[in-house]
């Protein structure tokens, strides 16, 4: 938009303009948090899945390491665990990043999930408020605009002013 | 008499009666004597005169100290203008062989830019110090200034990173220091040479420094004086100018001087060295080789044309190079005698020959060095153009400077309370001062109404435009981008999981709607700003205007203080002698008894100035009034109280007879060194 037509925008119309984004805001977020609800359902599953997992092969690795210590080092039977071991090492690793994977997963579902929610409330209250100015006025929003048409102070000069008065307190 | 030239000598007829003992010397027809016909009687008798001339020359306490303050006045003023720089006395005040007279050398050792510029920047310090006649030499050898020091009149010289010149100075004054007859040989053969005039180099004979080491190279010949080369076996002591100097000479050499050599014995060794061995057709006078150094072996070959060959007719023709060698200690490339024009080495020939035959006539120190034609100093009367005026005359004169006077310092008055206004004008349009001039400027006052209009409506212009910026900080365009940022983020297309709050869509819509409200008050700023610069626009250039002005009253000013001054001499020149002439009529006794006793310079030492050319300052005008004229100073001095009591009750107005050297004859008597 031209900078002269900046000028001729009048409250009620930005108003609209504000609430016309929030309506089709609150009208989008729905469908997204359903899918959100969706896919965290799953992740959640996966996480627990993963989870049994790596502590079942974390268990058995303790079991059988406890079983290596009673034999004698250097046996054919000591060195034969030795190398099962090292297989059970590998496999418990593999298992704890999948869930570490999955896990990860499941939180960023939530937190968009919340985030959806949480957007979705802001939103409603918006278009309350906003429904609320265009029925009530805008007194409230012009007040720093009508002290500058008066010859008052800007906030920008009124910032200022608190900035320099606090360094002078200083 | 004939006017062709002698056939045997090529001289001329005026020739002949210029150079006489030169030309019957060439003749063979000239009988010279010898040592042996000059008494031991005589030679007592020159001796004490010479002592007496010697003692009686030389600068009084009084001018020492005078120009022992102007030096450190300007060192003060020199040294702290140029920043790193060093001013130093050199010459022969420094190495104690000056007769008294002659100009102040000063030497300015700087690093940085050429000499030129530097003495273009001290020719500003200068005036900035009122001093007078200021002359920038800058294509000379050594680039010098030339000016007056305005008080006394003292001329000066400064030259930039002579350094040469202030090691000969420490060489010679070493030499002088030996031993105080080596010093006093130095003085008297320098006060034969100022007295005959043949010590001036710039017309076209020998300076005074090339005198002085012909009388020391003299010294460390004379078997019976042998004095010592201080340049012999000493510690190099290298100096980088444009080249490599060694500069190195020994402080104290055990040195006795042969007592039964005396004033006269000295100075007569000298004259017969140069009478019946004259050393330069074989040799180069070098005191750094002990006297004396054969051509060969300096590579200095008489030149063509030797002056015998000029005569009659070109005279004025250049001299052959080397024809009198003298090399500098220092400067070993330097012969002292290239300066010698070919009448002025004949003129030295005839002189030695003329102070022997004088010596062989016994004639009187006073004799011998009478002064010559060039070397005399044409004395002139200070009230020459009042004597013959009647006192009315004189009154009616007086009146007229004094109202004269009256004008230019009227003048001078208005001058300086309208450059005064033109400044504090100046001050006022560049915001620097308050309020308007206080009083008139004159031509200008149409100027300064329109900058006091302007001024006004620029500090009204200034306030309105200040109180707006004050109230919305920021300037037009930032309010135009901002407001654009702002519509943008309430529009824009949203990310559906990055919404702005509810909180931060209030400010946004809060802030556009102050922006909307602000930006015509950014407007009235740049309207401001555009009236703001065009009425600068012609302010400066009344400023520009008045800057000229004051630049024109400076120099008006700078005239009027001058002809100021000259009235001042003039009224105080008038003064004293209406002061002489009404001494007369008053009671000479109470004058006695009011008198306060007289503190200036010594009667005896302003009558030296006299002689000398120099010029006089009040303090010696003074004395010279207090003492009834110059034909009455020396008299004065020595029989003061017989004078008072055979001079009472008579009239002696016409032996007020004030005389000083002219001004312009104190360039004839430069000496440098």
């Amino acid at each position: 938009m031209q900078d002269e037509r900046l000028l001729e925008v009048t409250p009620e119309f930005l108003i609209r303009a504000i609430l016309h984004r929030r309506q089709r805001l609150a009208e989008m977020i729905p469908k997204q948090l359903n899918a959100r609800k969706e896919e965290k359902e799953i992740a959640e599953a996966l996480a627990r899945d993963a989870k049994k997992r790596r502590d079942q092969l974390k268990s058995d690795l303790d079991e059988f390491s406890k079983q290596l210590e009673q034999l004698d080092e250097g046996s054919a039977k000591h060195d034969e665990m030795l190398v099962k071991r090292e297989k059970f090492i590998q496999d418990a690793e593999k298992s704890e990043n999948e869930y570490l994977e999955n896990e990860l997963f499941r939180r960023r579902s939530d937190s968009r999930t919340k985030r959806l929610t949480l957007a979705l409330n802001d939103c409603e209250k918006s278009i309350e408020y906003w429904e609320g100015v265009l029925e009530n006025g805008f007194d409230e929003l012009l007040t720093n605009a009508n002290r500058v048409k008066d010859g008052g102070l800007s906030s920008y000069a009124l910032s200022k002013g608190t900035k320099s008065s606090k360094g002078g307190n200083k | 008499m004939t006017d062709d030239p002698c056939p045997h000598t090529g001289f001329s007829t005026a020739q002949q009666e210029l150079w006489p003992l030169l030309h019957s010397h060439l003749l063979g027809t000239l009988e010279l004597g010898d040592l042996d016909s000059i008494s031991e009687d005589y030679l007592a008798q020159l001796s004490d005169e010479i002592s007496k001339s010697i003692s009686t020359s030389g600068m009084s306490k009084q001018e020492t100290k005078a120009r022992e303050r102007i030096y450190q006045h300007l060192k003060r003023n020199i040294e702290n203008r140029l920043n790193g720089s060093r001013l130093h006395a050199f010459g022969s005040t420094q190495s104690r062989t000056s007769l008294g007279v002659g100009d102040l050398d000063l030497c300015l050792v700087v690093d940085g830019p050429s000499p030129r510029k530097i003495l273009n920047k001290i020719r500003n310090i200068l005036r900035d110090l009122e001093m007078t006649e200021i002359e920038v030499i800058g294509r000379a050898k050594v680039p010098i200034i030339k000016f007056k020091e305005p008080e006394t009149g003292l001329p000066i010289d400064i030259s930039v990173n002579n350094e040469l010149a202030l090691h000969n100075t420490e060489l010679i004054r070493a030499y002088a220091d030996t031993h105080p007859m080596v010093r006093n040989a130095v003085l008297t053969v320098k006060h034969w040479a100022s007295s005959r005039g043949i010590n001036q180099a710039f017309m076209g004979t020998l300076s005074s420094y090339a005198w002085t080491l012909l009388a020391l190279g003299a010294m460390q010949l004379e078997p019976k004086i042998q004095l010592p080369n201080l340049q012999h076996n000493a510690e190099p002591s290298i100096l980088h100018l444009d080249d490599e100097y060694n500069v190195g000479f020994n402080l104290k050499p055990s040195f006795d001087w042969n007592p039964t050599f005396d004033h006269a014995k000295s100075f007569v060794a000298f004259i017969h060295r140069f009478v019946f061995n004259w050393p330069f057709d074989e040799n180069v006078i070098s005191i750094r080789n002990g006297g004396i150094l054969s051509r060969k072996k300096k590579n200095w070959n008489q030149g063509e044309p030797e002056a015998w060959d000029l005569l009659p007719e070109n005279l004025d023709r250049r001299l052959g190079e080397h024809s009198m060698p003298i090399e500098d200690p220092f400067s070993l490339n330097h012969d002292l005698g290239r300066v010698l024009r070919p009448s002025g080495y004949l003129t030295i020939r005839e002189e030695f020959l003329r102070i022997w035959i004088g010596l062989l006539d016994r004639k009187s120190w006073e004799e011998l060095s009478e002064k010559t034609n060039s070397a005399a100093i044409e004395e002139f009367d200070l009230f020459e153009d009042l004597r013959p005026l009647s006192a009315n005359e004189i009154n009616v004169m007086h009146q007229e400077v004094l109202d004269q006077l009256s004008r230019t310092e009227d003048e001078g008055r208005t001058l300086s309370a309208r450059r005064k206004s033109i400044s504090q004008a100046i001050q006022f349009a560049l915001g620097k001062r308050p309020t308007p001039p206080e009083g008139s400027i004159g031509e200008e006052d149409g100027r300064s109404d329109e900058i006091h209009e302007s001024k006004s409506q620029l500090d009204a212009l200034k306030l309105q435009r200040d109180e707006l910026v004050d109230s919305i900080i920021i300037s037009s365009p930032k309010i135009t981008e901002t407001l654009r940022q702002t519509f943008d983020r309430i529009t824009e297309q949203l990310d559906i999981m990055n919404i702005p709050s509810l909180e931060r869509e209030k400010e946004l819509a809060s802030l556009f709607f102050e922006l909307q409200n602000m930006y015509p008050i950014g407007k009235e700023i740049d309207r401001l700003n555009r009236e703001i610069h065009l009425i600068k626009r012609p302010l400066h250039g009344n400023i520009k205007h008045l800057n000229r002005a004051e630049k024109k009253i400076k120099r008006s000013l700078r005239t009027n203080k001058k002809d100021t001054k000259k009235l001042r001499r003039e009224k105080g020149r008038l003064e004293s002698w209406m002061r002489i002439k009404n001494a007369n009529k008053t009671s000479r006794r109470s004058d006695r008894k009011n008198k306060r006793k007289h503190r200036g310079p010594k009667p005896s030492d302003v009558k030296k100035k006299l002689s000398s050319g120099e010029s006089l300052s009040m303090d010696d005008l003074s004395t010279l009034l207090q003492h009834g004229g110059v034909l009455n100073v020396g008299a004065s001095d020595n029989n003061s109280s017989h004078k008072k009591r055979k001079g009472k009750g008579k009239n002696k107005s016409s032996n007020h007879k004030v005389k000083r050297g002219k001004r312009g004859q104190a360039k004839h008597n430069q000496r440098r060194e």
